[in-house]
Parts: structure tokens; sequence; C-alpha cells
């Protein structure tokens, strides 16, 4: 087997470890847990919502500018990782270019500091 | 990549260093003791961007092909950083008076403009992509900036749906020319599409995409159904600057994209151009004739002024003269029709709602400068001699003759003369009725006034003396229409 096909092969190989895995833990947790169903516990999961009941109703937004703050850093990671394994490539160009892009970031995030979006009403 | 690069993109890295300076102004000494001084701050900035390119490198490409700095692209950064210090020059009393946030109105400008330079600068699908939408989305926001106004949401809401719809059109063309093409790089689409001709149904496929997209982008009739509630219901400094930057930006791209990459088949898009432009102008036209609410009416208008734009894009096949044809309107547009806008910013009307023609009644009696200031945009917008419009729609019927299309030069003269009646009206009203007892109150702004004032007088001494503006229009439009 070519050393190209072989990547796969790690691939499925790390699918197939993630799900079994997955599917031990929850099997034996359902095993062993107590079971009390109230009406409460089986009503379906709406981050803390009403599932039902009238698309008009009022709602809080602060979930959304905290979700778009973590957009931010996350997008950040994603950059930050492929430079830190090259960062000998890179050298100081690297470094400076990375300097004002977190510099960028660390702009929005004072910003939104500023204008009240990280208190929790 | 080098420091060589980076130099080349100097005035769009300061310009996106002045938005960062003016958001972190804004939160960090609190809107109300920096909101005197945020315009100058950004206008200053936009003049350091300016001036900056003198120390840039002269031209060629840029990261790897992706960017290119020519006079093309020099031409659109002069556009909208004089469109961007016009919009924050006019806005403070309105954003003041609505209780807009000030600092978040010139930052988003700021962002949006640096999206419309970085269209300019593209020579790849990609870099234009990332321009358009950086260019979009904060214009979206800008639309919508009036938070407390239903009619600035609704203007905001529709105008994001639609242009996320049609960037999705956009995006499905681009992907549709990367499949011919193999390639994002303008050029080689281009020897693809040479190479492939209309015969081929995936060139059609593209070419009907990317036409839709762009031509959403600049309001061209079909596709222009967001453009009057968007502009009627934004904040009207919003407006001002929505109905000029991105319809300018929309244009360097539809060059860029029409221009080069579909290029080889240009005889084929004209004749869809040349129909869309007669389609455009005369919709436009005739829509604002009817309109009671002056804002509206200028958004028909603005209608209108993309199909004569739309005009000499048809007519490239005159070479360099179409080209510089459509930036010198794009230039005269800008200025006229953000000065018209901001014209309205002068009464103190109920939140985003533009004047009604009776409120104008009378104008001329209660505030002489802002009534003549007016007038001249609007004798601009019309196309009465000595003013820049004028001499913007008659340097579009030369080409338009050149490349065969005398039926469109007859359509654009026919409309022209339509259109005068819906802004002399507004002129009529001004200076020949009475004020109402209710008429709306004047605002006493002294930069807006005098801001008014002087680009009312540029537009005159440009349609007397076009010679700086025109010349670089020619030498701008040269590297992409060289024949």
């Amino acid at each position: 087997m070519p050393d190209y096909s072989l990547s796969y092969f790690y691939v499925f190989v790390f699918f197939g470890t993630g799900a079994v895995f997955v599917a031990a833990l929850l099997t034996a947790s359902g095993l062993v847990q107590p079971k009390k169903k109230t009406a409460e516990k089986l009503r379906t999961y709406e981050s803390g919502e009403e599932p039902v009941g009238s698309a008009w109703g009022r709602y809080p937004t602060h979930f959304y500018i905290f979700a778009l703050l973590f957009v931010v850093f996350d997008v950040e990671v994603i950059f930050l990782f492929p430079w830190a394994v090259l960062f000998r490539t890179f050298g100081w160009y690297g470094l400076v270019e990375m300097g004002i892009f977190i510099f960028i970031l660390v702009a929005g995030l004072f910003y939104a500091w500023r204008k009240g979006a990280l208190t929790w009403y | 990549m080098t420091i060589h690069d980076l130099l080349a993109v100097l005035p769009e890295a300061i310009v996106t260093l002045v938005a960062i300076v003016v958001l972190v102004i804004d939160a960090g000494v609190g809107e109300r003791r920096a909101r005197p001084w945020l315009p100058w701050v950004t206008i200053v900035g936009l003049a350091i961007a300016l001036a900056s390119q003198s120390w840039a490198p002269a031209g060629g490409t840029f990261f790897g092909g992706f960017v290119v700095v020519d006079d093309f692209s020099r031409f659109f950064r002069l556009l909208f950083i004089v469109l961007a210090a016009f919009t924050v020059l006019v806005a403070p009393p309105y954003l003041r008076r609505e209780e807009v946030s000030a600092g978040e109105f010139y930052a988003t400008v700021l962002f949006s403009t640096i999206g419309a330079m970085t269209i300019a600068l593209a020579t790849d699908l990609i870099t234009l992509f990332v321009g358009i939408e950086l260019m979009s989305i904060p214009v979206y926001v800008l639309a919508g900036l009036q938070r407390r106004d239903r009619y600035a949401n609704e203007a905001s809401l529709k105008y994001f749906l639609l242009g996320a719809f049609s960037t999705a059109i956009l995006l499905y063309g681009f992907a549709w020319l990367f499949g011919i093409s193999g390639s994002t790089d303008l050029a080689k689409i281009a020897a693809a599409v040479r190479t492939a001709g209309l015969g081929s149904p995936a060139v059609v496929v593209a070419l009907a995409l990317v036409t839709t997209g762009l031509g959403f982008k600049a309001a061209v009739v079909p596709f222009h159904q967001w453009t009057p509630d968007a502009y009627e219901g934004a904040p009207t400094p919003s407006t001002a600057f929505m109905s000029v930057a991105p319809k300018a930006a929309a244009f360097a791209a539809i060059l860029r994209v029409m221009a080069t990459a579909l290029g080889p088949i240009q005889l084929d898009w004209a004749l869809v151009f040349a129909i869309l432009a007669v389609i455009t102008m005369t919709t436009g036209n005739i829509v604002a004739l009817v309109q009671t609410n002056v804002k509206r009416m200028l958004a028909y208008s603005s209608i209108a002024h993309t199909g004569y734009i739309l005009a000499a894009v048809a007519a490239t096949a005159a070479g360099a003269s179409a080209g510089a044809a459509v930036l010198f309107y794009v230039f005269a547009y800008g200025i006229m029709n953000l000065g018209a806008f901001a014209c309205l910013e002068l009464l103190d009307l109920e939140g985003t709602r533009g004047a009604t023609l009776d409120e104008l009644n009378g104008l001329w009696s209660r505030h002489a400068a802002g009534a003549t200031a007016f007038t001249i945009f609007l004798v601009n917008l019309t196309g009465i001699p000595p003013t820049v419009g004028f001499l913007a729609k008659f340097l579009v019927f030369q080409p338009v003759i050149d490349a065969g299309f005398t039926w469109l030069a007859v359509a654009i003269a026919l409309n022209a003369a339509a259109a005068a009646f819906y802004y002399l009206r507004v002129v009529v009203h001004m200076f020949m009725y009475d004020a109402e007892a209710a008429a709306p109150k004047v605002e006493p702004a002294r930069v807006l006034s005098w801001s008014l004032g002087i680009a009312s007088i540029a537009t005159i001494v440009l349609g007397i003396l076009p010679d700086p503006i025109y010349s670089f229009a020619v030498r701008a439009a040269g590297p992409i229409l060289t024949k």
C-alpha cells in the first residue's frame, strides 16, 4: 500500500476509534445512570429557551454577542496554529504580521469590552 | 511576501489603521467627548492615506499576483477616499440629532471604503470577492445603524438578505469561471474563455451568474428591488454613502471581470449590457417621475444613473474612451449624488424619512445657501451644462455610437430629457412655492453647509475644467481596455 493511501487508513482508524469510544461511553453511562423522566427533562433542549411558542416572542440576544466574540478568537486560533508550526520559516516578517493581526483583534476586544458587550445583565 | 508587498497596499493599510483608531478613541474616551473631533481624525487619516501613495511602489503586481497597483486602482483610491471624506463631513449634524453612534458610523464607512479600494486592486477572483464582501457587509450595518428606527431596521434587513443572496449567485458564477479555467487569475480565465468561446455552455452559465451578481451590487434593473427601500429607510448620511461608493465599487468590479476575464466574448455580453442599460435607465426614470418623497425619488434616480454608466460599459468595444467614460461618470455621479442626498440632512425630519416635495416648499427663503447647493446638484443630475453631470453624460455618447449602439444613444438622450422633469420639479418647489406653516426646521450646521457649498462649486468647476480628472480617467482605463 503506498504512503498516500496509508494516510487515509490513519484517518479511518482515528474515525473508528472515536466512534467506538463515544458509543462505549454512552452505553456504559446509559446502563448505570438513574432515570427520572420528568416533563422538564424530556422537553427539547433549546439553549434555555421555550421550544414551543410564538415566533414573535422576545428573547435575550446576549448569547449572540458572546457567540460572535467566540468566533473572532476561534478564527484567530485557526491562523495561529499554522503560523506557530512554521514560525522559523516566516521569521521576523511572520512575527510582525501576526502582531498586526492580533493587534486588530485586541482593538476589537477592547471596543467590545468598553461598549459593555462583556457585561452579563 | 515581502515588505515590498505591504508597502504596495500602504493606503489601504492606513485607512484600516484609521478605522481602528476611530473605534478605539470612541470606546476609550467615550462617545460624548470624542464626538466633536472624530470626523477630523477620520479626514486627516484619509488625507494621509491618499498622500501615502507617493511612498508606495509605483506599480506592478504584488502578493504573488493577487493584487495589482496601476492607474485604475489609483483612480478608484482617489474616488473612494474623496467619497468617504465627503460622507464624514456631512454626517455629524444628522448623527447627533438622531443619536446615532458617531464613532461606529465613521469606522463603518472606513471599513467599507477599504473593501471598495480592495476591489479596484484585484487581479484575482479571490481578492475581488474579499473586496466585495468587505465593502458590502459594513454597508448593511450602515443601513441599520439608527437602531431604534423601524424603517432603518427594515432597510438593513432587506439589503442584507438580498445582498447575501446575490453574493451567493456571484460566488457561484466565480466557481464556474474557476471550473472553466482552473485558475482564479483574471488573465488566465480570459485565456480559457477565449479557447472555450460562447459555444461552451459553462461560459454562458458563468456569464449569466456573474452579470446577475454584479448587477445586483450596482442596482441594475431587474436586480434593483432592494434599492428604493434600502435607500429610503437607511439614515440619510448612510444613504448618501451607500448610493455612491458601493455602486462605484460595483463598476470597478464589472470592469475588472467583464473587460478582463470575459473580455474575449465582449461582443456577446455587450448586447446584453446595452439592453439592461436601456431597461435600467427607463425604469428608474419612469418610477422616479411619480415619487413625492424626494429621498425615494433620488433612489430611483440613482437606478437611472446606473443605466447610463452601464451604457458606457456596453460600449467597451470602442476602447479606452468607453472605460474613461465609465470612470468619469462614476466620479461625477459620486460627488453629485452624495451631495444631493446630503442636502436632505439640512432639514430636521422625523426619523430616517426623506422630505416630501411639499416640505421643500420655500426652502430658498429659509436657507438660501442650502437651496442653491441642492439646485446645483439636481442640475448636475439632470445633465445641464456647464456642470460635470452634463459632461459625464456627454462623454458616454461618443463611445456608445462608436461601438455601434446608436439606438442606445437615442435612449440615453430621451431618458435624460424625461429625467429633467422630476429633478427640476424639486427646484420649482424650493424656489417658487411659499413654505407651509408646518415646514420642517432647518438645521443650522456650518460644516455641512460649507461642505455642500464647496462640493457644488466643485461640480461646476469640474464641468468647465474636467482635465485633471478626465485625463486621469483615460490613463486609468488604459490597463483595463488596451485594444
